[in-house]
């Protein structure tokens, strides 16, 4: 039961939590184009680009 | 606001996916920037971005709906959207005033930014609160 338990709280807790954080540098990424594949993308979306 | 954590990040993948292609197709009418690359290849990378962007915007309306920051899924979706938008762009400016050739700003891309920033918060909204309508019970 406990073990049922600890399983759901890292599935529907802990797991999108690393989703989110893990996402969150990658937005970083590609807001900045830190290295040509997401050039339109932060064009369109106000981030300065060349 | 979804109980499950992960349903809420599902939610904002698929929010994040539409307003990407919201994104495009406002792009691609208002003609502030014209597209690069191919549009279907545009299709594929701003579905990513999009749902890159609508994730993390979940996990800060998920936060902050978890410490009572705001009680309305939508307003707080909006707010959040457009806080998540603004630090990016405020970075953005930072890098431009280091690496200006690299990072220049264009007014009027940062303002249609601005406007799909709002939109992304109005669809993440609309989304959760769907979400939260159907789990609660009849």
């Amino acid at each position: 039961m406990e073990k049922a338990l600890d399983r759901d709280v890292l599935w529907s807790m802990v797991v999108p939590a690393l989703v989110v954080f893990a996402l969150a540098f990658a937005l970083v990424v590609v807001a900045y184009g830190f290295d040509d594949a997401f050039h339109d993308f932060r064009h369109m979306i106000g981030m300065p680009c060349h | 606001m979804p109980n499950n954590f992960g349903k809420a990040i599902a939610s904002g993948a698929l929010a994040g996916v539409l307003w990407g292609w919201v994104a495009l197709l406002v792009g691609s009418l208002s003609g502030i920037f014209m597209l690069e690359a191919s549009f279907a290849q545009s299709i594929a990378v701003f579905a990513m971005g999009g749902a890159i962007f609508g994730v993390v915007a979940t996990g800060f309306i998920v936060a902050g709906l978890q410490l009572r920051l705001f009680k309305r899924v939508v307003a707080g979706s909006i707010v959040v959207s457009f806080c998540l938008w603004l630090v990016l762009r405020v970075g953005g400016a930072a890098l431009s005033t280091m690496d200006a050739d690299r990072y220049h700003v264009v007014t009027y891309e940062t303002a249609q930014g601005f406007v799909l920033a709002l939109c992304l918060g109005v669809i993440l909204g609309l989304l959760l609160r769907h979400r939260e309508n159907n789990a609660a019970p009849a």
